[in-house]
């Protein structure tokens, strides 16, 4: 998995009233196993930049080569783009149709010439991935499901694909502090089986706990590529983009103005309680 | 959606803009009427200008206004090709198996064309500058009368003004399904029509639930904030400035010379 975006402008709805810019000039790229986190405001592109990668938008200007091949080109199958990349959306759950859960795992895996055996192990896998029992999920109706069910079972369309890199727009928006850490659990494990992982979200905590690698976008631009250590370890300008740093660094920064000096690179939940922890031993409170 | 949608509001500052919806529906009304009703060279003419000159005070594009009828090129060559090769007359230019040419065909045809791309000018120059809602809230005081034999008129506009501002809402959202599908291996474009009949569930399903669990949302949180059924439209007085003034004056004037001529 190569991805390479290079100068990718997008504007909708070019020449009429409703013209808006969603990105200009935003070049990165990514290699195999990567986890990529994209924070930035609302409205500053995030979904557009995703859809750009998954081949769903065109970009106005600029090009997106995946695995050295440009995926506008007039000669580019797009299909075989389609198996490579995933995408899951923003409340995947509307997405849903089939009358069974499997069937609708299974929808994507249609035209893909698969032996019946292989399409069976391949939507066994995505749903045990995503935390289901099999034999008890497959013959329910997706829309029965509960609003947290129906969003791992979509996520499970995606994964039955087996794809290289998956795009996540929003993942944990709505879900329950127990939902959300099975989701983190749930990419964590795909991302060490080497999948590479893009994911948009507005949620620090998440992004802290999985992401290696940040990307800011404000107001359609790219202003930062940086190791998540960084980014977090600099709480002053996520403020000023209107983005806050994720609980643990926020608790951090707090005891450091009162006195508790804690590293500035550590940022992790479990990092920052280990640290705290030793301060306190250290210091012989609570003795 | 990188293009227009026909029939779109495009929220410029205008002349035409601040004219009250129900004097441009009215004038609107009277146009069409003038379009119909015209059958000479200098008819046509005079409408024409007319429908060129609304453009312009209204500052809509030329390259939107035409791109409505470029799209609509396939329908408006067919209607002329349909009335010149059928036209039943006595001076056949050119005559072949069922297909007659003659003169007053041809002219039929161009009427005909004419006409349609008058009719569109002026819904284009009408839709482009009036807000939905303001269209239907025109539209309910128009028929306010109709309380009187019973008719609902206020609910019929709720109606009807909901379901214009969900059409954005609802179309921006099959996109993302659209998308959505898409990108899990969907084949909306596929050639073959049984295939794409079958692929267009995976779109329509997940539309169709979409709009409904939207409707159910819209209507609770309308009781929440304590919506009655209102029998009687809103009255809303009527302020002729010398805009209206000027807007019915012109379109009186151009439905009276066809009129006469
Ligand atoms: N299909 C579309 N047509 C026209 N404009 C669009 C379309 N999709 C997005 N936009 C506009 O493009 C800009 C960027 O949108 P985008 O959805 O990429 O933002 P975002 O960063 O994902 O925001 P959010 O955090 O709210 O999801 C916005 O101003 C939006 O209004
Ligand atoms: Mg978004």
């Amino acid at each position: 998995m190569q991805l390479e975006l290079n100068n990718i402008s997008l504007t909708y709805a070019i020449s009429t009233p409703y013209e808006t810019k969603a990105l200009s000039d935003v070049s990165f790229s990514a290699k195999k196993g990567e986890f990529i986190a994209v924070m930035g405001q609302t409205g500053s592109g995030k979904s557009t930049l995703l859809k750009i990668i998954a081949g769903l938008e065109k970009p106005s200007s600029g090009t997106v080569f995946f695995n050295g091949e440009d995926i506008n080109a007039y000669s580019y199958n797009k299909a075989k783009l389609r198996s490579y990349v995933g995408m899951v959306f923003q409340n995947p759950e509307y997405q849903l149709f089939e009358s069974s859960v499997y069937k609708d795992v299974a929808f994507g895996l249609k035209h893909a010439e698969y032996t019946k055996d292989e399409k069976h192990r391949r939507v066994k896998n995505a749903l045990e991935t995503v935390g289901f029992e099999f034999d008890k999920i497959k013959d329910l109706s997706p829309l029965a499901l509960s609003g947290g069910e129906k969003r791992r079972v979509a996520i499970a369309g995606v994964l039955a694909a087996e794809p290289e890199l998956i795009l996540f727009d929003e993942p944990v928006a709505g879900l329950d502090p127990v939902g959300r850490n099975d989701f983190v659990n749930t990419v964590k494990k795909l991302n060490k089986a080497g999948i590479t992982i893009i994911m948009v979200s507005h949620n620090a905590d998440a992004i802290a706990e999985c992401a290696e690698r940040i990307l800011i976008f404000d107001n359609t631009k790219l202003i930062k590529d940086a190791p998540a250590a960084k980014v977090f370890a600099d709480s002053k300008t996520l403020k000023n983009i209107g983005l806050e740093v994720n609980g643990a660094k926020y608790l951090a920064d707090l005891l450091k103005k009162r006195g508790m000096c804690i590293d500035d690179k550590l940022y992790r939940y479990e990092e920052i309680v280990k640290a705290v922890a030793e301060k306190i031993k250290n210091a012989g409170v609570g003795k | 959606m990188n293009r227009m949608p026909l029939g779109m509001y495009m929220p410029f500052e205008s002349v035409i803009h601040s004219i009250d919806a129900r004097v441009k529906l009215v004038c609107f009304l009277a146009l069409i009427v003038s379009v119909i009703i015209t059958d000479t060279l200098v008819g046509y003419i005079v409408i024409l200008s007319t429908a060129f000159v609304f453009i312009v005070l209204s500052r809509i594009p030329f390259k939107i206004a035409l791109s409505c009828l470029y799209r609509l090129r396939f329908f408006l060559i067919i209607i002329f090709v349909m009335n010149a090769l059928f036209f039943t007359s006595e001076n056949i230019l050119v005559s072949w198996w069922i297909f007659n040419i003659s003169k007053e065909g041809i002219l039929q045809g161009v009427h005909v064309v004419l006409r349609v791309v008058l009719v569109m000018l002026f819904s284009t120059c009408l839709t482009a500058t009036t807000s939905p809602v303001e269209l239907t809230k025109a539209l309910e005081s128009l028929f306010r009368p109709l309380r009187y034999v019973k008719i609902p008129v206020g609910q019929i506009c709720m109606i009807i003004s909901i379901a214009i501002q969900f059409i954005p809402v609802i179309s921006q959202e099959a996109l993302l399904i659209k998308q959505a599908q898409t990108a899990r291996g969907a084949r909306f474009e596929s050639r073959r029509l049984i295939e794409k009949a079958k692929e267009s569930l995976a779109l329509v399903i997940p539309i169709f639930l979409s709009a409904i669990r939207r409707a159910d949302e819209l209507a609770l949180a309308m009781e929440a904030r304590g919506y009655r059924s209102a029998n009687t439209p809103e009255k809303r007085s009527l302020k002729l400035s010398l805009r209206e003034y000027a807007g019915f004056v012109v379109s009186a004037a151009v439905c009276a010379l066809q009129i006469m001529i």
